[in-house]
């Protein structure tokens, strides 16, 4: 066999499968999806066609809009709640805790509820939440309130606690890690120079850590952007995301057409995402060097 | 010393766990005088730069600068700059925000014009004006290690610290920047402390080198003096080279002691000090610089000794003969100048006896329990 017959069976034989799988089940699908985005539908079937019919509804009706604005906002304020907890937390644990031992160890408490099944975890505070749950009863038991309260479950505060609390580990990690890469050196370079604690965090640390807080955000944004288990476990009515009504279109309302422009909708929204976090993570990592 | 101090150490003592890193150190520093630290790693000379800079806090003892008490102060209330060993220049600023940096912090934030006057002069002064917009990964590592110099300099600190500010360069560069840092000190009359573990920085640069031996001062005084006149054989076999030979100490004859080498040769006439606490018949050790061998039959009040050579390392200038004396396991080192070969044609052959001779004041006798 001549060496240049070889190259191509060697290179046909190591990436034939990845790419079958590629096609078949990434880019067939976004084509599908990006097809059917225009067809229309004649009850009750779909028929092929090219006209903007779905999206002239999807941005006429409010209802679409609403839901979309709203999963924003939910995606948002997880992410700003997520780093609020998880940047003190990282920080803490790099240059806080002195012990090696007691780090990876408090680390790893993070860590570990990613291993837990997610549907389980979010779950888990439908039960704290609810009517009978434990935060209902821990008021009760503290004679705060006389009757139970419905008022911790099914709406937006809920679903935002429940996706920070599943989400944080996301932010925590990339920050750990960026906090963890910034030298001793060049803290103590900072106070050399005459600056004090916070001088040094606002100027050395906090810029250096920048690309960690920005891939955490773009999980964490993306993750709960697209969440679907959340909206149905403790969201209620008021907390429908668009991964619900994304469901809903190709279930019970019947409508692939529709829900198909709605999820190319969403990939160019989460495109739009990963992209402005592309650009400040070059900025970031230019910075570090 | 001349001038005030401008440092002291009082007994200061600092343990990690159960590591005693430094063992109450005693040192004053005077204004204006360059000190070098010098010891293996290990030996306590970072952590005293360290107390002195304010990244470690002393557990007994004091630390004054200019007058007054430091010991707890954090380091950005010390009138101290430090050049870093790996200079930790911020990877997001450019050269001159870096140089900068000391000038804006809140608690001595300069207006505009003079920080940029402040800033250009720095640069100027290292030779570095024209990569001012440059980030520190543009730069290599001897430029680094200017901007380093650059933007300790511009606070204009009473005392500079050095953390092995040359170690990594290399042997060219380092030698020339040596030359850059003595010039610098002259120009600038501030007090530099500088830490490293290569004798021959030490030597080159400093007014006085303090040699530090597991967390203890082992001798402190100027170049010369630690060189000629080394208190231990730790010390002398730190700077610079030394051969130590074990030996008996057999007579004394006034301020001046004979010994005898396992090989059955004696050497008379070497100076020893009433607080050696070295007695007749007493186990010593003799330290010689191999410099000051000379070869050939011994002059009148020369000791004589031979030896077996064992090999011949070139080193450009000079050789370096390899003996061995009989009985004695440890070589030893003779350097013959290559003008002095030249003139008689030949280079001791391996296998072949040598004889060479010393004159007793550039020998130097020790209790052998001294050895470290």
């Amino acid at each position: 066999m001549k060496a240049s017959t070889r190259k191509v069976v060697g290179f046909w034989l190591l990436f034939s499968l990845p790419l079958l799988w590629t096609v078949v089940f990434l880019l067939m699908p976004y084509g599908a999806m990006g097809m059917m985005s225009f067809w229309a539908r004649k009850f009750p079937l779909f028929v092929p066609d090219f006209q903007w019919g779905n999206y002239v509804t999807l941005f006429s009706d409010p209802q679409y809009l609403t839901v979309i604005l709203r999963t924003l906002k939910i995606a948002a304020l997880v992410t700003v709640y997520s780093i609020a907890l998880g940047y003190p937390l990282a920080y803490f644990l790099v240059f806080t805790v002195r012990s090696e031992k007691l780090r990876t160890i408090l680390y790893m408490c993070v860590v570990v509820p990613l291993w837990v099944s997610y549907l389980l975890r979010a779950y888990t505070w439908k039960i704290i939440l609810g009517t009978d749950g434990a935060l209902n009863s821990a008021l009760l038991w503290l004679n705060l309130i006389d009757a139970p309260l419905d008022i911790f479950l099914y709406n937006q505060a809920a679903m935002v606690i429940t996706l920070t609390y599943i989400f944080i580990p996301f932010m925590v990690m990339p920050i750990f890690t960026a906090l963890e890469r910034i030298p001793p050196a060049l803290i103590e370079a900072s106070q050399d120079l005459g600056a004090g604690p916070f001088e040094t965090f606002v100027r050395v640390i906090m810029p250096l850590s920048t690309a960690g807080v920005v891939a955490g955000a773009t999980m964490t944004f993306c993750l709960s952007f697209g969440d679907f288990v959340a909206p149905v476990l403790v969201g209620g009515p008021s907390g429908t995301m668009v991964a619900t009504v994304l469901q809903s279109q190709f279930g019970a309302a019947l409508n692939w057409p529709l829900g198909s422009a709605l999820a190319v909708i969403v990939f160019t929204l989460v495109l739009v995402v990963l992209q402005i976090s592309s650009r400040l993570d070059r900025a970031g990592r230019v910075a570090m060097g | 010393m001349a001038s005030q101090p401008i440092v002291t150490l009082e007994n200061v003592t600092k343990a990690y766990g159960t590591f005693t890193a430094l063992h109450e150190i005693n040192l004053e520093i005077g204004t204006g005088e360059f000190v070098t630290l010098l010891g293996p790693s290990g030996c306590g000379k970072t952590t005293t730069l360290r107390l002195i800079g304010g990244f470690e806090t002393a557990d007994k003892g004091r630390i004054t600068l200019a007058g007054s008490d430091v010991t707890q102060e954090p380091p950005y209330r010390r009138d101290i700059n430090t050049v870093f060993q790996d200079y930790a220049l911020f990877p997001h600023m450019t050269v001159a925000e870096n140089v900068g940096y000391g000038l804006t912090v809140r608690a001595n934030r300069k207006p505009k014009e003079e920080r940029v006057r402040r800033v250009a002069e720095a640069l100027a002064l290292v030779g570095l004006s024209d990569k001012a917009e440059r980030t520190p990964q543009q730069l290599s590592g001897g430029q680094r290690q200017r901007v380093a110099m650059a933007r300790a300099l511009v606070r204009r600190p009473k005392v500079l610290l050095l953390d092995e500010p040359l170690s990594a360069l290399d042997v060219k560069l380092r030698e020339a920047m040596q030359v850059e840092l003595k010039h610098l000190h002259q120009k600038l009359g501030i007090t530099f402390l500088m830490v490293t573990h290569d004798q021959e920085e030490a030597l080159v640069l400093s007014d006085r080198v303090a040699v530090m031996q597991g967390g203890r001062i082992a001798q402190i005084g100027p170049p010369a003096e630690l060189y000629d006149r080394p208190a231990s054989p730790y010390v002398a076999d730190f700077i610079g080279a030394a051969n130590l030979i074990a030996c008996t100490f057999t007579a004394r004859e006034g301020g001046l002691a004979k010994v005898r080498l396992a090989d059955g040769s004696l050497m008379s006439g070497i100076e020893v000090g009433p607080g050696q606490g070295l007695e007749v018949g007493d186990k010593a050790l003799i330290a010689i610089r191999p410099e000051r061998m000379q070869a050939g039959p011994a002059p009148a009040g020369s000791s004589a000794l031979a030896a077996t050579v064992v090999n011949q390392l070139f080193h450009g200038g000079r050789f370096q003969i390899e003996l061995r004396l009989d009985g004695i396991e440890a070589p030893i080192f003779v350097d013959i100048a290559r003008s002095s070969v030249a003139a008689d044609g030949s280079v001791p052959q391996t296998g072949s006896r040598m004889d060479f001779h010393v004159a007793p004041p550039d020998v130097l006798v020790y209790r052998a329990e001294d050895r470290a």
